[in-house]
């Protein structure tokens, strides 16, 4: 009995370890182990009063690999790592997640900030458009992402999903002001890269399902920046605290959107509004230009062609309305730049051969308020995702 | 010296129980769970005094489990895959094996949960077909879900075969 018990264990445990490194357990189909990806392959084309003056750009813009394992039904990891035009590693999310309870999970780890559709959404075959929209570049700095915990719900009672997120800010100052006028928080980003922090930000996003076809989405975060002058500051010094609290900026920003699909008919819109505080005194103390508030918003239909004629493959014609405005409000002292107040047009196509791999096209016509010039850029992409 | 052999077996046997069960997670259906089928059932056959009888005499039920609701229609409970997570759900059948309705217990991952919308789910409901493309042509799809959508029709429509190659048994 006991040597029949023992060997049944020696089965098993033969069984257990047949695939022991990665790339075996890759082979013989590993159910707990996960491969995915997104990559994004570009051509871009600017032209100027309708004539083509300038050299396209070819280019690998991202390309990134999806690495997820189940512990067990209660604990995972994911992970994506992301190559930028092919020379720069980045990891875009690297965090363990475990189940508390049914439809409950408790997450730690570097992970995106739910602010908006596209930072959540951003593999290239769920959007319209061969490049992300500006949006959700220059209000909502995507790929946004930082370390942090957090706790995600569902209530399918509701039809709701519910997210609570304590996160590391923004590094706003470091030997120097990071933020700008024109990309507002985005070079501001320290995505979980040797990333310090003088006190955490909150970030929270509720989205509902309750009307088929429908999802709406809101988001906000509040949060101060993260400034090195704190890092061992006498706090008996007065000047010294006066002088590191100007490099510190306070973030409060919402967001609304919401996605709408009936039949051929494919609807999306979003609107952020970012309110900075204290950026007179960290315009003052850096010589930026800082905005101190922050709006941008998009509306976009696009329409299957192919609805009702085919099962697999979708040929979605599209047009797009983008603002983006970095300096919808200055402080005293700083001027408003009317060529950061950016409209986008976007007209194109896009044919979807299969779930997640998809070639588009599109004309974008950019303009801003503070000139007259109209340019434009021709793109063209193969997105896919997996 | 007899007695340690015992605990030595005794031993042996919890260690390869262990083991054993390690290997094999299946879902047990919650209190709260039991509850919302109990709920539906009712409201469903109109029936105050039920019983569910697990059918076990089948071959092919995979993680499926198929239970008959005293002599009105059966309830059949699985899980499905979404994106990296599975998410339980059940379906309760007529007699002749039409859905019903078909409800998600617990949905465990923060993507796709759109299709636990019982407004969405309901399409299920007035399908009646023998091909699975013109059942999966019936329902239509949610941007964003995609995974999710494919899984539930895929295993909705397996567990519906199953539960047919049953009835065409009896």
């Amino acid at each position: 009995m006991k040597r029949l018990v023992v060997f049944i264990m020696l089965i098993r445990l033969f069984n257990g370890a047949n695939a022991q490194n990665s790339a075996e357990k890759i082979i013989v189909g590993n159910s707990e182990l996960h491969i995915g990806g997104y990559a994004q392959i570009d051509f871009n084309l600017p032209s100027r009063d309708g004539t083509i003056n300038k050299n396209g750009t070819l280019d690998v813009h991202r390309l990134v690999t999806f690495f997820g394992y189940n512990f067990n039904e209660k604990v995972s990891f994911v992970s994506e790592v992301e190559f930028e035009h092919v020379t720069e590693v980045y990891v875009e999310q690297a965090f363990l997640d475990y189940k508390i309870k049914n439809n409950l999970s408790v997450n730690a780890g570097l992970m995106l900030i739910p602010m908006g559709i596209q930072n959540l959404y951003h593999e290239p075959a769920t959007f319209n458009g061969v490049e992300r929209t500006n949006v959700d570049k220059y209000i909502v700095p995507s790929t946004w992402r930082e370390i942090g915990i957090d706790v995600r719900g569902r209530s399918i009672e509701h039809s709701a999903n519910y997210q609570v997120m304590i996160v590391n800010g923004f590094n706003g100052y470091n030997k120097g002001g990071v933020f700008s006028g024109n990309k507002g928080l985005r070079s501001g980003r320290q995505k979980g890269a040797n990333s310090y922090i003088t006190s955490p930000d909150f970030a929270c996003r509720v989205t509902y399902y309750g009307h088929p076809g429908l999802n709406l989405g809101f988001s906000a975060y509040v949060g101060e920046s993260e400034t090195m002058e704190y890092n061992g500051l006498d706090l008996a010094d007065e000047n010294a605290v006066v002088s590191a609290d100007s490099t510190m900026i306070g973030i409060q920003m919402i967001g609304v959107d919401a996605r709408y699909t009936e039949g051929a008919l494919q609807l999306k819109g979003q609107y952020i509004l970012a309110n900075l505080s204290n950026t007179d005194q960290y315009n003052a103390k850096t010589s930026k230009d800082v905005g101190s508030k922050l709006t941008g918003y998009y509306a976009e239909a696009g329409y299957n062609v192919l609805e009702g004629r085919s099962d697999t493959e979708e040929l979605i014609s599209f047009v797009r309305y983008e603002n983006y405005n970095t300096h919808a409000g200055v402080t005293e002292g700083t001027i408003i730049n009317d060529t950061y107040n950016r409209t986008d047009i976007t007209i194109g196509l896009g044919f979807k051969v299969a779930k997640g791999a998809m070639f588009k096209a599109d004309y974008q016509i950019k303009s801003n308020a503070g000139s007259d010039d109209n340019s434009g850029q021709f793109n063209f992409g193969a997105a896919i995702s997996f | 010296m007899h007695s340690k052999n015992n605990i030595n077996k005794a031993a042996t046997i919890l260690v390869a129980a262990l083991f054993f069960l390690s290997f094999t997670t299946v879902y047990v259906l919650s209190v709260r769970d039991w509850e919302k089928i109990e709920k539906s059932t009712k409201a469903i056959f109109n029936l105050v005094d039920f019983t569910f009888s697990e059918i076990k005499n089948i071959s092919n039920l995979g993680s499926t489990r198929l239970y008959k609701i005293n002599n009105m229609g059966y309830l059949a409970f699985d899980q499905a895959p979404s994106k990296f997570h599975k998410f339980e759900y059940y379906i309760i059948f007529s007699d002749k094996g039409n859905i019903l309705k078909i409800e998600v217990l617990n949905y465990n991952e923060n993507y796709g949960s759109e299709i636990c919308n019982q407004r969405w789910l309901k399409q299920f409901q007035k399908i009646n077909t023998s091909s699975f493309l013109t059942y999966n042509n019936s329902i239509d799809g949610i941007s964003g879900a995609t995974l999710s959508v494919q899984s539930i029709i895929a295993n909705s429509w397996q567990v519906t075969q199953k539960l047919h190659a049953y009835l065409q048994l009896k």
